[in-house]
């Protein structure tokens, strides 16, 4: 089994820190990168060193320059929500931005301060199709 | 028939259409009696005249034929006889004469041709006889002898041709018939004259009216004349004059207002932009301070966690405390951050109102409140089929702060009991909410319902202080009202109205029901 990585987008230093510390007290094997800003996420996923693709993007919509919402865009311009599943982190969002996010394809939502149970049932969905499909070891593929 | 009645009517119609006509025609039928009265009395007069001569020269011809010839008669002188009748026959006019005796016989006759169409009188009388006495007598004129006939001795007769008589009383009928006809023309000329002078004025002064009413100010009527047209003329521009002064004062009494209403119109328009912008900086100042505020809380809230998490065991219990502390500090300002965000929320919601079953949402409201803190024996007594019209997720809200508050506020009460009903007053349906719980000072009641202002002690009855706020928000915007009643240690009763719901039709509420 291929795996399990997140790729985490947030510029805040504190709430980087906390987020990570989440995730390692996840009860399963799980790799974690981070970018501090649009610009490094796009550089990751988009760019020429995209293979292999995170599992999972945990994404703050409150970025500096390049926002969550178009960064979101960027990303399903080219992958498709089970391709890149993406979760959406924010402490209280605009509705309409959340509305915004819901259309372009968002494996889900989570508000700030994590809840580490909700985090967990969340990654368990989506591995749960990798755990069992004949095709596992292959994993997710960019779409041509 | 018909066509005579038609033609009186347009007669009678043209008559009291225009005033010139009937002036017109008053005079010209005045004129026409007048001249008409006086050419039939001339005529008769000129008849009776003529007629009265002739008479009198007839009689008289033939009185003196009738001495003239007696003698002659008497002796049965035939040449005799002929040259007195030739002597009345070389008078004018005389058609014949015949001379009879006694028994009738004709004695002579001496006649001109007799002409057609001619009108001829008779004259007869008596020849008298020697006898008489009195024979000079009866030459007074109009006595007859004949009234006498043993006396006389013949009889005279005289016809005497009229034509030329008539021809003069024709002549005169002419002349009257001339003179009247002209009489009337020259009447109608100046009837005629004389309505025109007397309408034209009329007709000006109507059509200097007409101007003056289609808008024309600079109309005046022309009149010189000094009689009673012109002083109407005179009194018609004084009143034109004052027309349009007090035209002019209300033209420009208008235009002032217009202008003030200019100035205040856009005196508002500024101001409800001005108004409008505040209200834009101040809720997206509300909205981006509750969010930025936000996040620094939930790190502080993730560090606390850390902290107990990592460092917990190596703390001691004043450690622990404070640590304690400062995460319920942290989430007390995040109730009140989502409070303001709620009360933004509020104001930015696109309503959809529909039927409520109030009653309804209300025990839904009292079941949750139940289900949260089950320890606590409050009981609800709430009226039945209460209808309101409303946004179902924002009336969901108010009732839930509403009932919060008499749920908070009772909560030291064993006999806590929460009341929701209607009363009526003046027509309107009034919602209320009761409760036995707290209470508060009635002199703060101006504080009540701003944000963030509290009556009670916060460790006392926790709380936003943002909750009536948002009620009254959600009631203001359906266009309601809110107030409240309440006596310290007594309880506090919240009045509301709403749109009134249709009745019965509570069906889509129906599954808040406890």
């Amino acid at each position: 089994m291929k795996e399990f990585s997140i790729l985490l987008v947030e510029d805040n230093d504190d709430d980087r820190f906390l987020t990570m510390r989440l995730i390692r007290k996840l009860p399963f094997p799980l790799k974690v990168e981070t970018s501090k800003n649009g610009e490094e996420a796009i550089k990751r996923i988009l760019g020429e060193n995209a293979d292999p693709l995170p599992s999972l993007v945990l994404l703050d919509l409150q970025l500096p320059k390049i926002s969550g919402i178009s960064l979101l865009s960027s990303i399903r311009e080219k992958y498709s929500q089970s391709d890149l599943p993406v979760i959406v982190l924010s402490s209280s969002d605009n509705p309409r931005d959340l509305k915004l996010c819901n259309e372009m394809g968002i494996s889900g939502y989570l508000s700030k301060p994590l809840a580490p149970s909700e985090l967990q049932e969340y990654i368990e969905a989506l591995t749960q199709p990798l755990r069992f499909s004949p095709d596992s070891s292959a994993g997710p593929h960019p779409s041509p | 028939m018909q066509s005579i009645t038609r033609l009186f009517a347009g007669i009678t119609e043209k008559l009291s259409k225009s005033f010139r006509v009937r002036l017109f025609a008053g005079i010209t039928l005045l004129i026409l009696f007048v001249s008409s009265g006086f050419a039939f009395l001339l005529f008769y007069q000129q008849y009776q005249a003529q007629s009265d001569k002739r008479n009198t020269e007839g009689g008289l011809m033939a009185k003196l034929l009738a001495r003239d010839v007696r003698l002659a008669v008497f002796s049965g002188n035939r040449d005799a006889i002929l040259q007195a009748a030739s002597g009345t026959m070389s008078l004018p006019d005389v058609q014949s004469v015949e001379i009879y005796d006694r028994a009738g016989i004709l004695l002579g006759r001496l006649a001109n041709p007799a002409k057609n169409d001619v009108r001829y009188t008779v004259f007869k009388d008596q020849i008298p006889g020697l006898l008489n006495r009195q024979l000079e007598e009866p030459l007074i004129v109009g006595k007859q002898w004949g009234e006498d006939p043993e006396n006389s001795v013949g009889s005279v007769r005289v016809v005497v041709d009229e034509s030329r008589a008539d021809a003069r009383l024709r002549k005169t009928i002419l002349m009257a018939l001339l003179a009247t006809t002209l009489f009337l023309a020259f009447g109608i000329m100046a009837a005629f004259r004389l309505a025109k002078s007397m309408s034209r004025p009329i007709a000006q002064l109507s059509a200097c009216a007409t101007a003056l009413k289609n808008g024309d100010e600079s109309v005046r009527a022309t009149i010189e004349t000094s009689d009673e047209l012109g002083d109407l003329a005179h009194s018609f521009n004084s009143m034109i004059e004052a027309i349009r002064v007090r035209t002019n004062d209300l033209e420009e009494a208008l235009e002032e207002l217009y202008q003030l209403n200019v100035v205040l119109e856009d005196k508002v328009q500024k101001r409800t932009a001005q108004l409008e912008s505040a209200n834009r900086e101040l809720e997206s100042f509300n909205y981006s301070a509750s969010h930025d505020l936000r996040a620094p809380l939930t790190r502080l809230a993730g560090f606390c966690d850390a902290l107990k998490e990592e460092y917990g065991t190596t703390l001691d219990a004043q450690g622990i405390h404070y640590i304690n502390r400062i995460a319920a500090t942290g989430d007390q300002m995040d109730r009140v951050l989502s409070a303001l965000l709620t009360l933004y929320q509020i104001q930015q919601r696109e309503m959809t109102p529909r039927n409520l079953d109030l009653s309804e949402l209300v025990g839904a409201v009292a079941a949750s409140l139940r289900q949260r803190e089950p320890g606590r024996e409050v009981s609800f007594n709430i009226q039945e089929n209460v209808m309101v019209f409303g946004d179902m997720k924002l009336i969901w809200l108010a009732l839930e702060n509403l009932l919060g508050n008499a749920w908070k506020f009772t909560k030291e009460r064993s006999d806590a009991t929460i009341e929701f009903g209607v009363v009526k007053q003046a027509g309107e349906a009034i919602c209320f909410i009761r409760d036995n719980g707290a209470g508060f000072d009635m002199t703060y009641y101006e504080k009540l319902f701003q944000p963030f202002q509290r009556l009670h002690n916060i460790d006392e009855f926790p709380g936003t202080g943002v909750g009536l706020a948002i009620v009254q928000r959600i009631i203001s915007r359906h266009g309601g009202r809110i107030w409240l009643e309440s006596s310290e240690r007594v309880g506090t009763t919240c009045y509301f109205i709403l749109p009134k719901g249709k009745e019965d039709q509570g069906a889509g509420t129906r599954g808040y029901a406890q």
